[in-house]
C-alpha cells in the first residue's frame, strides 16, 4: 500500500463535470462522502454543449424530479433562465412540461459556484486516464498529470469524450467537444478492466454572432408571460426575459444540401455509428422527408445579451463552406458571422445492460456510470442518472440498500429500467410515452413522489423539507374544504373532477379559498389531483400484471443454462442481462412471455424444493 | 402451474374402434420406452414407427405400435412417444400402472398443448384452436376451429391491432412531439378512425356470439308413456345397448343421456322415464320431474306411442306434458300392428292428436332412417349459419368486448380533449387485442386456458 496522503484519498471520485457529473458530485458530497470531482477544466463544469435549454416534454418532468430529490438543475435553470415556456398547454397536465432557454454562460457559472460551496467536495482540474481495480473492485483513479487518487467508489460521467471523433465535412479529428481533447486512454482503461464499449453518434448546429442576425426577417416566439419555475424552491422568476426567433429553410437551401451529400459524413460512410432518430441532422431531414417544403429553425439566444445564437433545427456535419452557404440563404442569417461550425461526433459508450439497478457495473464493484456514457442523450437524462449514481455510490459505502426508483415512481426510474433491460440502438431520450404510469408521473407532484426519499438519503436540505411539509399541509386543508362543502348537493371536489370543470378555472373566486391565501402551485396541484383521481385506478389495473412480475426477484446466481425448457436464444440474452426481477426479464427485447413462464415454472419448482428441504430439516 | 420438467402421459379418448393411444412426453420419454419394451427400443430418425412386444404380466404379452417423434420435431417440442394398442380397459390400466411405477405422472388437462406453447411450437390462439378441435362436436365447429388454427383469427386481430397501434402512435406523437410543426392526427380524425376500429371489433364479436351458442351440444329427448318402447327405440337409434330394456313398466327411472351421431350434427339424446298422467308415489313424481326438465331443455322431442295398444287416452294426457316446440310424433312397435292395419291406425292417431305420426319399428328398422333425418333437420334449422364466424372462445369474446369499451372511452376522452387519458385507454385496448395471441404475461390466464384442454392432443 503506497503512502496515501489525505489529499489524494476520497470516499467517492466523480470523473467528468457535465450535467451527470455535477449532480453526482453534489449529491455524494451533500450526503457526507468525502468527494472529488475530476474535470479537465473548472470552467467547463455544467457546460451546455448543445442546446442552451433545459426541460421540454418528458425532460421537464425529469428536471423536476432531480430538483425534488435535492439536485441542482432546477435551481440553476430558475436563476439563469431567459425564456420560460410551459409546453403542451392544450393537452392534459400530466403531459405538460416546462422548458427554459438559459443563459448558458451564467448557467455553468451558477452550477460551478454551487459545487464550490458544497462541503466535502474537492474539484481537481485534470484528465483521468485509468481506473485501477483490484480483483474487480475499484481502487484508484490515475490522472494524466501522474497523480493517483484512491477511492472505493467512482462515478464515471464521460459524456462524449471517450475516444471522441469529430466530423466537419470530410475533415475528421479527435476531440471530446469543441476545442476540448478526447479521452482515449480512459476508454482503453475501461476495456482493460473488462467493460464492453459501443459507439454512438450525435451532432450540433452552428452558433452565430447574435449582433449579426437580422431578427426582423424572422417570427418572434415569446416566452410565457408568467414563467413557471423549475424548482419547488422558487417562488417566482424575476430576471428579465427575451424571446426566441423562428425562421424556415427553403428549396434553395435544400438544393445545396442535396448537391453536397458527397461531402456529408453521414452519407459517405465516414460516420458509422447511429445517431438519434428524434434529433436528425438537416441533411437527414431533407433526404427522409423530401416532400416537405420547409423546415422550422429556431434561433435561440445562448445568453441574455444575445452574444451567441444557437440554430436549433439545423444540426449538421456538412463542410464549413456548405454551412456558410446554407446560412446565407436562411432568412435572418444572411449576413450572420459563424462563431462555431456545426459538427457531428462519434464517441464510446458503455452498453448499459452491464449495469445493476443502482447504476453500478456488474463487472466492477464500486464503479458507477451515469449520463451519455450509458448511451443516453440530454442534460436532464444525464442529471437524473447522475444524482442517482451519486446517491448510490455513497449508499454502497454506507452499506445501505440502494435507492432504486420504480417505473411507477419517476421518469428517472423508467429511464434506468429501460437502460438496464432494453439495450440501446440509438442515443436514449425520454418520452412520456415510455411511462406506463404517465398520469401519475407529473411535474406538479414530483416533490410528493420524491422529496421524502431525497430526505431519507440525506440530500434534501431542511429548507426544502420545511417548504414541502408546508405545501402538503396546505394541500390537505384545501382538499378537506373541497370535499366537505357542497353546492347543489355535489361536493366541490366532485365538481372539480368533472371534465372541463368550471370550478377549476374559478377556484380563486371562492371566498373561503381566497381566505386560505394559498400559493398557486398548491391550487394547481389540488386541481390536477382531482382531475386524475378517477383515472388512476384504471392506470393501476393496466400495470397490475407488471407489478406482480416486478415483485418476483430472480436469484443473481440463477444459471439459465440449467433451465431445460428455455430457448437457447433466451438463455444467452438472460445470461448477458442478468435481470434482477421477472419484470425486468420480461422487458428485455427478444424475451417472450413463454420464456417468462418457463422461468416462473423453474423458480416455483426451485422454491418448492427448498420448502421441502426445509420441512425435512425441521 | 405445471412442472414442465416432468415426463407425463395421457390416454387419448378411445375412438369407435378398440384402439387405445397412450401419449408420453418429457425429458424421460426415451428412458421410459426403453424400460417399457425391455431395451428393444432404439432411438431412430426424427420420426419412427416400430412394432414392439409389451409385457403386461407373466401370462400376457401384446403387440404395440410405437410412434416416436424426437425433440424438437414433435407436437410438444419435447420427445413424444405414442403407444398404439388394441386392447381392453383392464389391460390399459395395467400399462398405466407400469408408467406410474416408472416415475411418470398423468398429464393435467391441456398439458400437452401447454408444453407445445411453452416450447414455442404454437401460439396461444393456435393452442386454443386445438382445444376447440378436441371438443368440437359437429362439422360446423370443426371448420371454425380449423379456420382459427390456420391463423384466420390471428390475421383479423392483427389487422385491428395494427390499426389501433397506428392511431395510438399518432396520438402519442402529438403528446411527445407537439413542438414540431406537424399535426400527427386531429382529434376528429382520430375519433373517426377509432369508430371504424370499434365497428370491426363489434362485427367480430357478433360472429363470436353466434358461435358460442353451438359450443353447447343440442339435445333431443325421447318421451312417451311407460313401456311405449322409448328405450328400445333409443338403443336402436344409438346402435348400442345403452338403455336397459324390459317389458316391465317404468324400467327407465332416470334420464339416460347418450351421444347421438347424425349426418350434420352430434347431439345429446335423453331417454326419459315414462311419463304418467297421474304419478302414484313420490318415486314416480321425482322421475317425472327430471324427465320433464330434460325435455324442456331439448331442442327436439320424439313423442313416442305404442301403436299396437289401440287405447291412447293416457298418451293423449301425456302429450300435454311436453311443452317443446319441435316434436316428432312417432308410432313405435308398428311391426306389431301389421302392415294392413297401419294406415287406418295412423289416421286414427291423426284424428286424436292432430299430427302425423311416423311409423317406426326398432325390430324391423322401419322408419329409423327417417327419424334420424328428422332429428338432424330440426337441429339444422336451429343452427343455420351463412358464414363461419371467427372468434371462438369466451376469453376472446371478453377481450374483444373489453377492447370495444376501451375504444369507446378513448373516443370520449379525445372529445373532451384528454389525449393523454385517451392514449391510456388505447393502450388497454391494444393489450386486450394482443392477448388474443400470445403476448400475455399473466400466468393466471394461462392456467385458465390450459385447464380447459382435454388430456392429450
Amino acid at each position: 500500500m503506497p503512502n496515501v496522503s489525505n489529499k489524494t484519498k476520497f470516499d467517492c471520485i466523480v470523473i467528468g463535470g457535465g450535467h451527470a457529473g455535477a449532480e453526482a458530485a453534489h449529491a455524494a458530497a451533500r450526503i457526507g462522502a468525502n468527494t472529488c470531482l475530476i474535470t479537465i477544466s473548472r470552467d467547463t463544469i455544467a457546460k451546455m454543449s448543445c442546446n442552451p435549454a433545459i426541460g421540454g416534454l418528458a425532460k421537464g418532468q425529469i428536471a423536476r424530479e432531480v430538483d425534488a430529490l435535492g439536485g441542482l438543475m432546477g435551481l440553476a435553470t430558475d436563476a439563469t433562465g431567459i425564456q420560460f415556456r410551459l409546453l403542451n398547454r392544450s393537452k392534459g397536465p400530466a403531459v405538460q412540461a416546462p422548458r427554459a432557454q438559459t443563459d448558458k454562460y451564467k448557467y455553468k457559472d451558477y452550477i460551478r459556484a454551487m459545487l464550490e460551496q458544497t462541503p466535502n467536495l474537492t474539484i481537481v482540474e485534470s484528465m483521468a486516464t485509468d481506473i485501477i481495480t483490484e480483483n474487480n473492485i475499484v481502487h484508484a483513479v490515475k490522472c494524466a498529470d501522474g497523480i493517483t487518487y484512491y477511492t472505493p467508489t467512482v462515478v464515471l460521467t464521460t459524456g462524449t469524450f471517450l475516444r471522441g471523433l469529430m466530423h466537419i465535412g470530410t475533415h475528421q479529428f479527435p476531440g471530446g467537444r469543441l476545442d476540448e481533447p478526447a479521452s482515449n486512454e480512459l476508454s482503453d482503461s475501461l476495456r482493460q478492466i473488462g467493460l464492453e464499449l459501443g459507439r454512438l453518434k450525435t451532432g450540433t448546429p452552428a452558433r452565430l454572432d447574435g449582433a449579426t442576425v437580422d431578427y426582423d426577417k424572422t417570427e418572434i416566439q415569446a416566452g410565457d408571460e408568467k414563467p413557471v419555475p423549475f424548482s419547488f424552491m422558487t417562488d417566482k422568476i424575476t430576471q428579465p426575459q427575451i424571446p426566441c426567433w423562428i425562421t424556415y429553410t427553403n428549396e434553395a437551401i435544400h438544393k445545396i444540401i442535396r448537391d453536397n451529400l458527397h461531402q456529408a459524413p453521414l452519407y459517405t460512410g465516414q460516420i458509422k455509428s447511429t445517431g438519434p432518430r428524434y434529433c436528425p441532422s438537416i441533411e437527414t431531414k431533407i433526404i427522409r422527408f423530401a416532400d416537405k417544403e420547409r423546415h422550422q429553425i429556431f434561433l435561440e439566444p445562448e445568453d441574455i445579451e444575445k452574444t451567441t445564437i444557437y440554430c436549433n433545427g439545423i444540426s449538421t456535419s456538412l463542410p464549413k463552406n456548405v454551412q456558410e452557404q446554407i446560412l446565407k440563404l436562411l432568412p435572418g442569417t444572411e449576413n450572420a458571422r459563424i462563431v462555431h461550425y456545426g459538427y457531428a461526433i462519434e464517441y464510446d459508450y458503455c452498453p448499459p445492460v452491464q449495469l445493476k439497478s443502482n447504476m453500478e457495473t456488474k463487472k466492477i464493484s464500486g464503479l458507477f456510470l451515469a449520463g451519455q456514457v450509458n448511451g443516453t442523450s440530454g442534460y436532464e437524462e444525464a442529471a437524473g442518472q447522475g444524482i442517482l449514481a451519486g446517491i448510490n455510490a455513497v449508499r454502497k459505502l454506507q452499506n445501505k440498500e440502494p435507492l432504486v426508483l420504480g417505473r411507477d415512481m419517476a421518469y428517472i426510474g423508467v429511464m434506468i429500467d429501460d437502460l438496464l433491460t432494453k439495450g440501446i440502438n440509438e442515443p436514449y431520450r425520454m418520452f412520456t410515452s415510455r411511462a406506463e404510469y404517465r398520469l401519475s408521473l407529473r411535474t406538479d407532484n414530483a416533490d410528493r413522489r420524491l422529496t421524502q426519499l431525497g430526505k431519507s438519503v440525506g440530500l434534501v436540505s431542511s429548507d426544502r423539507w420545511a417548504r414541502f411539509q408546508n405545501k402538503i399541509e396546505q394541500m390537505a386543508n384545501l382538499k378537506k374544504y373541497l370535499q366537505e362543502n357542497r353546492t347543489e348537493g355535489i361536493s366541490l371536489w366532485d365538481r372539480l373532477r368533472r371534465p372541463n370543470s368550471e370550478l377549476a378555472e374559478k377556484m380563486n373566486e371562492d371566498e373561503k379559498v381566497k381566505e386560505m391565501k394559498l400559493p398557486e402551485d398548491v391550487l394547481y396541484s389540488v386541481i390536477i389531483d382531482a382531475k386524475y383521481e378517477g383515472y388512476l385506478g384504471k392506470q393501476e389495473r393496466l400495470a397490475a400484471g407488471m407489478k406482480t412480475l416486478e415483485n418476483r426477484n430472480i436469484p443473481s446466481d440463477l444459471d439459465y443454462n440449467t433451465i431445460s425448457h428455455l430457448r437457447y436464444e433466451a438463455r444467452e440474452r438472460l445470461t448477458a442481462f442478468k435481470p434482477g426481477t421477472l419484470g425486468q426479464a420480461s422487458r428485455i427485447s427478444g424475451i417472450t412471455p413463454a420464456d417468462i413462464t418457463v422461468i416462473q415454472i423453474h423458480l416455483k419448482k426451485h422454491e418448492g424444493r427448498e420448502m421441502k428441504n426445509e420441512i425435512r430439516n425441521d | 402451474m405445471y412442472n414442465a420438467n416432468d415426463t407425463i402421459f395421457a390416454v387419448s379418448s378411445p375412438t369407435s374402434d378398440k384402439r387405445v393411444i397412450i401419449r408420453i412426453t418429457g425429458p424421460g420419454t426415451i428412458e421410459t420406452c426403453r424400460k417399457l419394451f425391455d431395451n428393444q427400443f432404439a432411438l431412430g430418425a426424427k420420426r419412427s414407427i416400430s412394432e414392439h412386444k409389451i409385457k403386461i404380466d407373466s401370462s400376457l404379452e401384446l403387440t404395440a405400435l410405437l410412434y416416436f417423434f424426437t425433440s424438437p420435431n414433435s407436437y410438444t417440442g419435447d420427445d413424444v412417444a405414442e403407444i398404439h394398442i388394441y386392447t381392453n380397459p383392464s389391460v390399459t390400466e395395467a400399462i398405466l400402472d407400469k408408467l406410474l411405477c416408472l416415475g411418470l405422472r398423468t398429464a393435467e388437462p391441456g398439458e400437452f398443448t401447454s408444453r407445445a406453447y411453452l416450447n414455442g411450437r404454437m401460439d396461444l390462439a393456435q393452442a386454443e384452436a386445438v382445444n376447440e378441435i378436441i371438443v368440437s362436436s359437429n362439422q360446423f365447429q370443426l371448420s371454425a376451429a380449423e379456420n382459427l388454427l390456420s391463423g384466420k383469427l390471428s390475421q383479423t386481430t392483427e389487422e385491428i391491432r395494427s390499426s389501433i397501434m397506428d392511431c395510438m402512435s399518432r396520438i402519442e406523437a402529438g403528446l411527445d412531439f407537439s413542438g414540431e410543426d406537424i399535426e400527427f392526427i386531429s382529434r376528429n380524425e382520430a375519433a373517426e378512425k377509432l369508430t371504424e376500429i370499434k365497428t370491426q371489433l363489434e362485427e367480430l364479436l357478433a360472429g363470436s356470439i353466434r358461435y358460442e351458442s353451438v359450443v353447447h351440444l343440442p339435445s333431443a329427448g325421447i318421451a312417451g308413456a311407460p313401456n311405449a318402447g322409448k328405450s328400445t327405440l333409443t338403443n336402436k337409434l344409438l346402435g348400442t345397448e345403452r338403455s336397459i330394456v324390459s317389458h316391465e313398466r317404468k324400467t327407465t327411472r332416470d334420464v339416460l343421456t347418450s351421444m347421438l351421431n347424425l349426418e350434420h350434427y352430434n347431439c345429446v339424446l335423453f331417454d326419459c322415464a315414462g311419463l304418467i298422467a297421474k304419478p302414484e308415489n313420490i318415486l314416480d313424481e321425482l322421475a317425472q320431474q327430471s324427465a320433464i326438465e330434460a325435455l324442456r331443455n331439448s331442442m327436439v322431442v320424439v313423442f313416442c306411442i305404442d301403436i299396437s295398444k289401440e287405447d291412447w287416452t293416457e298418451d293423449y294426457e301425456i302429450r300435454k306434458l311436453i311443452n317443446t316446440k319441435n316434436v316428432i310424433p312417432a308410432a313405435a312397435k308398428c311391426d306389431l300392428a301389421g302392415e294392413k292395419n297401419l294406415p287406418a291406425l295412423l289416421d286414427k292417431l291423426h284424428n286424436i292428436f292432430g299430427a302425423d305420426f311416423l311409423p317406426v319399428s326398432a325390430k324391423t328398422g322401419q322408419g329409423m332412417k327417417e327419424l334420424l333425418e328428422k332429428i338432424d333437420s330440426f337441429l339444422c334449422i336451429k343452427n343455420s349459419y351463412s358464414e363461419t364466424p371467427l372468434a371462438l372462445v369466451s376469453r376472446h369474446k371478453k377481450a374483444a368486448a373489453d377492447a370495444v369499451s376501451n375504444i369507446n372511452d378513448a373516443i370520449e376522452e379525445l372529445n373532451s380533449g384528454n389525449d393523454e387519458v385517451s392514449a391510456m385507454s388505447l393502450r388497454a385496448a391494444y393489450k386486450e387485442i394482443s392477448q388474443i395471441e400470445q403476448h400475455n404475461l399473466d400466468d393466471q390466464i394461462l392456467n385458465n386456458i390450459f385447464s380447459r384442454f382435454c388430456i392429450g392432443k
